[in-house]
């Protein structure tokens, strides 16, 4: 499982500030800050995210709690909590999901032109 | 489970605190606080002021270092700052520019 992420944020590990890179990010730990990645971040099942994300896709397993805009697609999985505002083309709930907040499908955050 | 890993195209700006080990290949910035290991790989680049129990120094380091068990410069390692530790080995080859300070424990 190890091999196909680049970068793991282990379960007894907390990271303020910001992280930027172009690999897969999986977060099994506590992230709290901005996160900005050309590539997809995985929140873990035992993962809590408290941060402004910019992704080419995001897929929440554990807590998310912020802004996400990813130019790709957001995944909130069964069993998932997710609040605050999440911005990309597609964007998929499964059932068993639970998500408070607001998404917005419509501005794919391909090049930012201003508002 | 998964050990913490700042992968080579990653690069982390801040606090980084923790229990478990942390394994650096790519870049760090700012403060590393941990009760576990540090190592920070060949590829790795740590520019922060760094506490663990244990560093193992075989990228470059630049910062204040705190290892409470012991800090490693590796043959491959450079290291630039002051280290404060219970143990230090420096091995042939190794960059070392700053100052060691050994807490010698009494039992």
């Amino acid at each position: 499982m190890s091999d196909e992420f680049g970068a793991v944020i282990g379960r007894n590990i907390v990271v303020r500030g910001e992280i930027e890179g172009s690999e897969v990010l999986l977060v099994e730990g506590r992230v709290e800050g901005t996160v900005n990645l050309e590539s997809e971040l995985v929140v873990g099942v035992s993962g809590h995210v408290e941060a402004d994300v910019n992704a080419q896709a995001l897929t929440i397993e554990g807590e998310f709690s912020g802004t996400a805009a990813c130019s790709d697609i957001v995944t909130l999985v069964n069993g998932c909590h997710g609040t605050g505002e999440l911005k990309a083309p597609r964007v998929v709930i499964e059932e068993g999901a639970v998500f408070t907040g607001r998404l917005n499908m419509e501005t794919g955050v391909r090049e930012s032109r201003g508002e | 489970m998964s050990e913490t890993t700042v992968g080579t195209k990653t690069r982390i700006n801040g606090r980084i605190s923790g229990t478990d080990r942390l394994c650096v290949h790519g870049l760090v910035e700012g403060e590393v606080a941990m009760e576990g290991d540090l190592v920070v790989e060949a590829d790795g680049r740590v520019e922060a002021t760094v506490s663990a129990r244990a560093v193992n120094i075989r990228g470059t380091v630049n910062g204040e270092v705190t290892g409470r068990d012991k800090v490693e410069i590796a043959p491959d390692g450079r290291m630039i700052g002051d280290v404060r530790t219970g143990r230090i080995l420096i091995s042939d080859g190794a960059v070392f520019k700053g100052r060691v300070e050994m807490d010698v424990r009494e039992g």
